[in-house]
C-alpha cells in the first residue's frame, strides 16, 4: 500500500487515460513489479467501466405530463398577478420589444429600421434643400435678380445650406443684388421701347489662396482663354516676413463670360469678399444717341445755310457754329464708344492674398473663437436633432396608414389562430 | 450540445420561457429531463425520490429562469440547481433516516485486511451493478456527485467544476477519493 499512495496521482490519471507518455512509462514499469498497484489500477478501471455501463434509466411515463401540469399552474398564477398594465411597465418594455423584434426576425427588423432610416434621411435632405431655397428667395425678394446675376443667388444658396463663413459677404452681395434688381426693374419699364439694354457690370473679388504664384498664372491664363485682357496687375511683397503677398489685378472680361471667370476664381481659394454690381446706362446712352442725331441734323442744316451764305462774315460765323456742333458730336460719339466698351468688357478687380498652406501654419485659437465654435456646434446639433425628430415624425406619419392596413389584419389573424390553438 | 444553431435555438427557447411561455419551457427542458432524472436517480438510488426531486428541480428552474443571466451555459446552470437541490434534499432526508445510513456507514468502516481480487466478469453481473449503485449511494455527497457526473453521466472535468463551482483540483481529488472508497466498499463482503 505504501507505494500505491506514492503512485496514487499517477494511477488516478492513468485510469482515465490522462497521463503523458513519460508518466505512462514510469507507471507501467512500476506496475510490472508491484502487484498491489496493478490490482488497484485494474479494479479502478473496472469500477469506471462498471459505472459507465450502468446506463440510463428511462423516465417514468407520467414524468413530463405531471411536471408540465405543475408548471402551468405556476405560470398561470404568475401571469395573473403580473397582468397589471401600467404606463411605466409599458415604457420599460419598449427596449425589450425592440430587442425581441430584432431577435426573432432579424431580416424584417433590419428592413423596417432601414426603411425608417432611409426615410428620415430623404426627408431631412429634402427639407434642407427646401430651407435653402426658401432662404434664398426670401433674401433676394425679387426673382428677377436670378436672371441678371446668377452668382448672387448661388452665394445665398450656399449660405442657406449652412456654409457659415462670411455673413458679411452675404449682406454685401445682397445689397449688390438689390441694387441690380432695382436697376433691372427700371430697365424692364423701358424695355417696351425697342432698344438693347446697356448695363455695365463690374465685379470685385478677394481670395485667399495657397499656391500664390501658380494662382496668378492661372488667372492670366483664364483671362486669355475668355478673350479678355489685363488692365493692370500689381504684385506686392509682404512688408514683413510673416505678412502675406498680395496681387491686385484689374481685368477686362467679355460681359457674357463674367460669371465663368468668377466661378473659376471662386474655386481657387477661400473667398472673403465678392461684389458684383450692374450699372444701367441705357437711358443716358440713348439720350446721348438722340443728342448726336440732333447735332448731325443741325450740322446738315448749317451746311445748307453755309451754301446760302453771301459774305465772308456770314461764312465765318456759320463755320464757327458748325465747328462747335462737330466737336460736340465727336465728344458724344467718344462717350458712346467708351460706354460700348465698358458694357462689352466687364471689369473685375481681383485681390489675391497669399495664404500659407494650412498644414504648415500654426493655428491659434482665441477663447472667444472657441466659445463661438462651441456655440455654433451646439446650435447645429440641436437643429440637426430637431430636424431628425421632425423627419421621424414625418416618416411615422407616412408609414402609419400602411402599417395600419397591414397590421390590423395581421393581429386579427394572429388572435384567431391563438384562440384556435388554445381551444 | 455544441453548435451555433442549437445554441441559438436554445437561447430563443430560454427567451420565450422567461416570458412565461410554458410550451417553450417544455421544449427547452425536453433534452435535459432524462439526464437530470438519471443523475438524481443515481444520487438517491430510488426512483420515487428521483421523480419527486427531479420535478422539484425543474419547477425551481422555471421559477428562477428570469434570474438566469446567460453568462454560463443553460445546461451548467440547470445542473447546478439539480445538484444543490439533491444535496439539500439529502440533508433533510439524512436527518430522517439517520439510523439506516449509519448502519451502512458502520458496515463500510469495518475494513478487512484481505484484498480479494474483483471477479473478471464483474461488469457483466447484474448484482454487482446493484452493489456498485449501493456503494455509490453510500459515498459522502460531494464524492457521490462527482462520481455520478463524471463516471456515469460522462461530464468533463471542466463542466463539473462549473456546475459545482469548485476548482478542477478539488473535483479531481473528490473523484479519486470517491473511486477508492468505492473499491474498498465493493471488496467488503457485507455488501454482497
Amino acid at each position: 500500500m505504501a507505494c500505491s499512495t506514492h503512485y496514487e496521482d499517477l494511477i488516478d490519471k492513468y485510469v482515465e487515460g490522462l497521463v503523458t507518455v513519460e508518466e505512462k512509462e514510469i507507471l507501467e514499469s512500476h506496475l510490472k513489479i508491484c502487484s498491489d498497484c496493478r490490482q488497484e489500477v485494474e479494479e479502478l478501471q473496472q469500477i469506471i467501466r462498471a459505472a459507465g455501463s450502468l446506463g440510463q434509466v428511462e423516465l417514468p411515463e407520467d414524468f413530463t405530463p405531471t411536471l408540465m401540469e405543475k408548471i402551468r399552474d405556476l405560470s398561470y398564477q404568475q401571469v395573473s398577478y403580473k397582468k397589471t398594465p401600467s404606463l411605466l411597465s409599458f415604457i420599460r418594455n419598449i427596449p425589450s420589444v425592440f430587442f425581441d423584434c430584432f431577435y426573432y426576425n432579424k431580416k424584417a427588423f433590419i428592413a423596417v429600421v432601414g426603411v425608417f432610416l432611409v426615410g428620415i434621411f430623404l426627408v431631412s435632405v429634402y427639407n434642407q434643400n427646401n430651407l435653402g431655397i426658401n432662404f434664398a428667395t426670401k433674401s433676394t425678394k425679387d426673382e428677377a435678380a436670378y436672371e441678371i446675376a446668377p452668382a448672387g443667388p448661388d452665394l445665398l444658396m450656399m449660405e442657406g445650406a449652412g456654409v457659415s463663413n462670411g455673413r458679411q459677404l452675404e449682406s454685401e452681395s445682397a445689397s449688390s443684388v438689390q441694387q441690380m434688381s432695382s436697376a433691372d426693374t427700371s430697365l424692364k419699364a423701358s424695355s417696351t421701347q425697342e432698344r438693347t439694354q446697356k448695363i455695365i457690370k463690374n465685379a470685385h473679388i478677394s481670395i485667399y489662396v495657397e499656391k500664390f504664384d501658380a494662382k496668378v498664372d492661372e488667372i492670366i491664363k483664364t483671362v486669355d482663354e475668355l478673350g479678355g485682357y489685363i488692365e493692370t496687375s500689381q504684385i506686392q511683397e509682404g512688408k514683413s516676413a510673416d505678412s502675406p503677398r498680395r496681387a491686385y489685378m484689374t481685368l477686362r472680361i467679355p460681359q457674357d463670360k463674367l460669371n465663368d471667370a468668377l466661378d473659376k476664381f471662386k474655386a481657387m481659394g477661400r473667398v472673403t469678399d465678392l461684389q458684383i454690381s450692374g450699372e444701367n446706362i441705357t437711358d443716358a446712352y440713348y439720350d446721348t444717341d438722340a443728342r448726336i442725331r440732333n447735332l448731325v441734323q443741325q450740322e446738315e442744316r448749317l451746311l445748307e445755310i453755309l451754301n446760302m451764305a453771301k459774305n465772308v462774315d456770314e461764312i465765318l460765323r456759320i463755320e464757327s457754329e458748325l465747328n462747335r456742333v462737330r466737336t460736340d458730336i465727336d465728344l458724344l460719339k467718344g462717350q458712346l464708344t467708351s460706354w460700348d466698351k465698358m458694357v462689352e468688357m466687364s471689369l473685375i478687380n481681383v485681390n489675391l492674398i497669399e495664404q500659407e498652406p494650412s498644414k504648415e501654419k500654426v493655428t491659434t485659437i482665441t477663447l472667444r473663437e472657441l466659445w463661438q465654435r462651441a456655440k455654433q456646434g451646439f446650435i447645429a446639433a440641436i437643429n440637426l436633432s430637431l430636424n431628425m425628430l421632425a423627419s421621424l415624425a414625418e416618416v411615422v406619419g407616412a408609414l402609419l396608414p400602411i402599417a395600419l392596413i397591414i397590421g390590423i389584419p395581421y393581429f386579427i389573424i394572429k388572435r384567431l389562430l391563438n384562440k384556435k390553438n388554445k381551444s | 450540445m455544441k453548435g451555433g444553431k442549437f445554441l441559438n435555438a436554445e437561447k430563443d427557447l430560454i427567451r420565450r420561457a422567461k416570458k412565461g411561455d410554458v410550451s417553450a419551457f417544455e421544449e427547452l427542458i425536453s433534452g435535459y429531463e432524462k439526464k437530470v432524472y438519471n443523475t438524481v436517480y443515481r444520487f438517491f438510488n430510488n426512483s420515487e425520490d428521483a421523480m419527486d426531486i427531479t420535478q422539484e428541480i425543474f419547477i425551481k428552474v422555471f421559477t428562477s429562469l428570469h434570474g438566469f443571466r446567460e453568462n454560463s451555459s443553460f445546461s451548467t446552470w440547470l445542473y447546478r440547481i439539480a445538484v444543490n437541490t439533491c444535496i439539500d434534499f439529502m440533508r433533510k432526508k439524512k436527518d430522517e433516516t439517520l439510523p439506516i445510513k449509519d448502519e451502512m456507514m458502520v458496515g463500510n468502516d469495518t475494513a478487512h485486511g484481505s484484498y480479494t481480487r474483483l471477479p473478471e466478469e464483474f461488469i457483466e453481473r447484474q448484482e454487482l451493478k446493484q452493489a456498485l449503485m449501493k456503494a455509490i449511494n453510500s459515498l459522502p455527497s460531494e464524492q457521490r456527485i462527482c462520481v455520478i457526473l463524471r463516471d456515469i453521466q460522462g461530464f468533463s472535468y471542466t463542466e463539473i467544476s462549473e456546475i459545482l463551482m469548485c476548482s478542477l483540483g478539488t473535483i479531481k481529488s473528490r473523484l479519486n477519493r470517491g473511486r477508492r472508497a468505492l473499491r474498498q466498499m465493493l471488496k467488503s463482503p457485507e455488501l454482497f
